[in-house]
């Protein structure tokens, strides 16, 4: 069952090809490169994993780019939070006001889901303190990109966005909240858990 | 037995597709355009990245567009223009556009559209009135028609964000390029 009418869906993939170009741009594009440590050219690196002389500089620059690799994650993060922030506003628009916590997990779950991901997600946990588990057993956005020789983005890169669009969801319902997604591969596809964590005021 | 107008052949590729809210594309196209705008100091910079990207992306979606559409190879580069209008945009964006003001030698066509699902809801910041802003369209139909060996120009020249009465994509066939022979396997 389709909730989008004709006029105004557009095809699924259309979507996941601007995705994926929206993960390479951040990740290893120019929407990356802003974060860069400028002492340290592209060529050089492109050639950090080669066997070092000095091992505890060879760890100082892992961490370094760990921790760069997480910064330019955190810059897509806040787009998917901008990108949910502003449709869930468009979603939820016409409807009775969401009462309380498990109620907007479950729009997220529903609506929201239908909205993005063309279903809805297959299963949802709570422990009735904060944490809630969706789980959607065959992630979409995962599935549709292929990846090619130029493409070398982890599977992990491609959750990243999404977790930024349900915080952003979330929040704006009225649930402050962190967001992680575990990856799981099964078959062809991969299941993906996303776990929320309410963030107490 | 007729064969089946293009418009029918973009109607069914769409009816086969998934299909998600086109807020979710516009909203995050939208965001992705003012990102590119935050990072870079030149507009020109932001329209040439768009097209950049569109490029990647054409050469990416044109095996999905073939594989969907079922579309018979175009015997001509008017017949890929309106496979182009009727078909592509449909099955994407769910609109179609109009394939118009051919040149005298049939090498340039403009594609007029309406419609613009990428730019739903936008408005263009005052501060740079000459973002093309949907030009990942560009990019996407000039690396899309490289994979089937046709060197193209696309440019926009008018966009209803820019207030002008409709959108208008001019695409110029450079040249044909020769078919590559498939590598040896040795």
């Amino acid at each position: 069952m389709h909730a989008t009418s004709d006029q105004t869906s557009v095809s699924e993939s259309a979507l996941t090809f601007l995705h994926a170009q929206i993960v390479d741009y951040h990740l290893r594009g120019h929407g990356g490169h802003c974060l860069d440590p400028p002492e340290s050219p592209p060529e050089v690196a492109a050639h950090h994993s080669a066997p070092s002389t000095m091992p505890q500089d060879a760890t100082a620059s892992e961490n370094q780019d760990l921790a760069i690799l997480a910064a330019k994650r955190k810059r897509l993060d806040a787009l998917g939070n901008q990108v949910g922030t502003r449709l869930v506003e468009r979603l939820a628009l016409h409807r009775s006001r969401l009462e309380n916590h498990l109620d907007m997990v479950k729009f997220i779950c529903k609506d929201f889901w239908e909205a993005v991901f063309n279903k809805h997600i297959d299963v949802l946990r709570t422990n009735h303190r904060g944490l809630y588990v969706l789980t959607d057993n065959e992630f979409r956005w995962l599935s549709s990109v292929s990846p090619t020789p130029q493409h070398s983005g982890l599977p992990e890169d491609f959750v990243v966005f999404p977790c930024g669009l349900i915080c952003g969801a979330l929040t704006t319902l009225g649930l402050p909240c962190r967001v992680t997604a575990e990856l799981v591969p099964v078959q062809s596809a991969y299941k993906c858990s996303f776990n929320v964590q309410m963030i107490q005021n | 037995m007729s064969r089946p107008s293009l418009q029918t052949v973009g109607e069914a590729a769409f009816a086969r597709c998934d299909r998600v809210s086109a807020e979710l594309l516009a909203l995050t196209y939208g965001t992705f355009v003012r990102q590119l705008l935050l990072d870079y100091e030149k507009v020109a910079d932001v329209n040439a990245q768009l097209d950049a990207v569109g490029c990647n992306i054409g050469v990416r979606l044109v095996e999905d567009f073939l594989a969907k559409s079922k579309i018979a190879a175009c015997n001509s580069f008017a017949h890929t223009a309106d496979v182009i209008a009727k078909v592509a945009f449909k099955m994407f964006l769910g609109v179609t556009a109009n394939v118009t003001s051919w040149s005298a030698d049939r090498n340039t066509f403009s594609l007029l559209f309406d419609d613009n699902p990428l730019a739903e809801f936008t408005e263009l910041p005052e501060q740079c009135p000459d973002l093309w802003y949907s030009n990942v369209l560009c990019g996407v139909i000039r690396g899309a028609l490289e994979m089937l060996n046709m060197k193209v120009g696309c440019t926009f020249v008018r966009c209803k964000l820019r207030g002008h009465d409709t959108n208008e994509i001019r695409v110029s066939l450079h040249e044909l390029l020769a078919e590559q022979p498939p590598q040896a396997d040795d």
